[in-house]
């Protein structure tokens, strides 16, 4: 499966109107770029440098800003409305929480809402992980897990990426316009210390604490990896 | 326009009375409130007719992209194209200068079967 069929699937669990929450996790072979929704990637992403590193490039059905996947974990949980609240914030904030708890649970220092090492004021970047938001998870102050939420009428879906691999990509920092090495290197983190394994567990587990039932996908690449 | 003046759904949007078969559609003040900060509306594809509850637009607000359903049955004739440039106004006058779209060939008994603003407000409290 390419990660834009993943995204497709995304889309097709939102669209369900059953009971029961979804979790998907897994993680891919190959390093993918994908691209917000309403994102207008000529004028934010350099194709060229995309192109010869050979990068699949998948579109997103939920808004923000460029996320390159690059040996990290990607999940996906899809609840019905009714489970969480009516306000994106706050909803928003339910469906992190067990990603924050999982992830703490490995490694106590994250934190979440994070504090920047770098203090600047929030940068406007192309890059999801580059920008710095009030609901940022952190590690030494750097941000390592990017995530949107897309709401349909009957259910709210929130994916994200969590930064836990070792990255393959050569100068990451050049796929998108407007931020240079050491912007990059300021604000990008990894957890590339944490057993991927173990994570995928913690998740399952706060998941499946704060919604109930779940019957949880692992996914490697383009293969199934139960 | 006033609250009062307007027709709502479930969903949240408002429908403003039909007048030589056109009329205007927004979100509620309890959607964008809901929302957030708005920070891009999609384009109402003009031209295209679309079904009571049909998804016809997308609004993105900080972390998320929501639905936007049709209230009524009718024709995208034109999307307020000061959106584009100006997506949070959508926040500060979701039921004026922040309309989304504007419906053609609209049936009065369509919208006079949606909910007056006493019957929404009631829905809100219920939720």
């Amino acid at each position: 499966m390419t990660m834009q069929e993943s995204m497709d699937l995304d889309e097709s669990l939102l669209s369900l109107d059953v009971s029961e929450p979804v979790l998907r996790v897994y993680w891919l072979n190959k390093p993918v770029l994908s691209l917000g929704r309403f994102q207008k990637p000529e004028l934010e992403i350099n194709w060229d440098c995309v192109r010869s590193q050979d990068i699949e490039c998948a579109r997103r059905i939920t808004g923000g800003k460029a996320l390159l996947h690059d040996g990290g974990i990607t999940y996906t949980i899809v609840v019905p409305r009714n489970l969480v609240s009516d306000t994106v914030s706050e909803s928003y904030r339910e469906l992190s929480m067990p990603v924050f708890s999982a992830i703490s649970s490995l490694e106590p220092e994250v934190q979440w809402p994070g504090k920047a090492l770098n203090d600047k004021e929030a940068l406007q970047s192309s890059a999801c992980f580059a920008q710095r938001e009030v609901e940022t998870v952190t590690y030494r102050g750097r941000k390592v897990v990017g995530s949107a939420q897309r709401r349909s009428r009957f259910r709210v879906l929130q994916h994200g990426e969590i930064n836990v691999g070792i990255p393959s990509v050569h100068e990451p920092w050049k796929l998108f316009f407007g931020i240079d090495s050491q912007e990059y290197h300021n604000r990008v983190g990894y957890l590339d210390h944490l057993d991927r394994d173990e994570l995928l567990l913690m998740l399952k587990k706060h998941f499946a604490q704060s919604f109930g039932t779940l019957k949880p996908l692992f996914r490697k690449g383009s293969t199934w990896n139960q | 326009m006033k609250a009062e003046e307007l027709r709502y759904t479930k969903d949240h949007e408002w429908a403003s009375r039909p007048q030589n078969g056109k009329c205007l559609i927004g979100i509620s003040d309890h959607a964008q409130m809901e929302l957030g900060d708005i920070v891009y509306v999609e384009e109402a594809q003009t031209g295209k007719a679309v079904s009571a509850g049909e998804a016809c637009s997308t609004v993105e607000s900080v972390k998320a992209a929501s639905d936007i359903y049709s209230p009524l049955s009718g024709s995208i004739s034109r999307f307020n194209s000061e959106l584009s440039d100006n997506p949070s106004l959508v926040n500060e006058d979701p039921l004026g200068a922040g309309w989304l779209f504007e419906l053609e060939r609209v049936e009065v008994s369509d919208w006079d079967s949606l909910m007056s603003y006493e019957d929404y407000l009631v829905f809100l409290k219920s939720l």
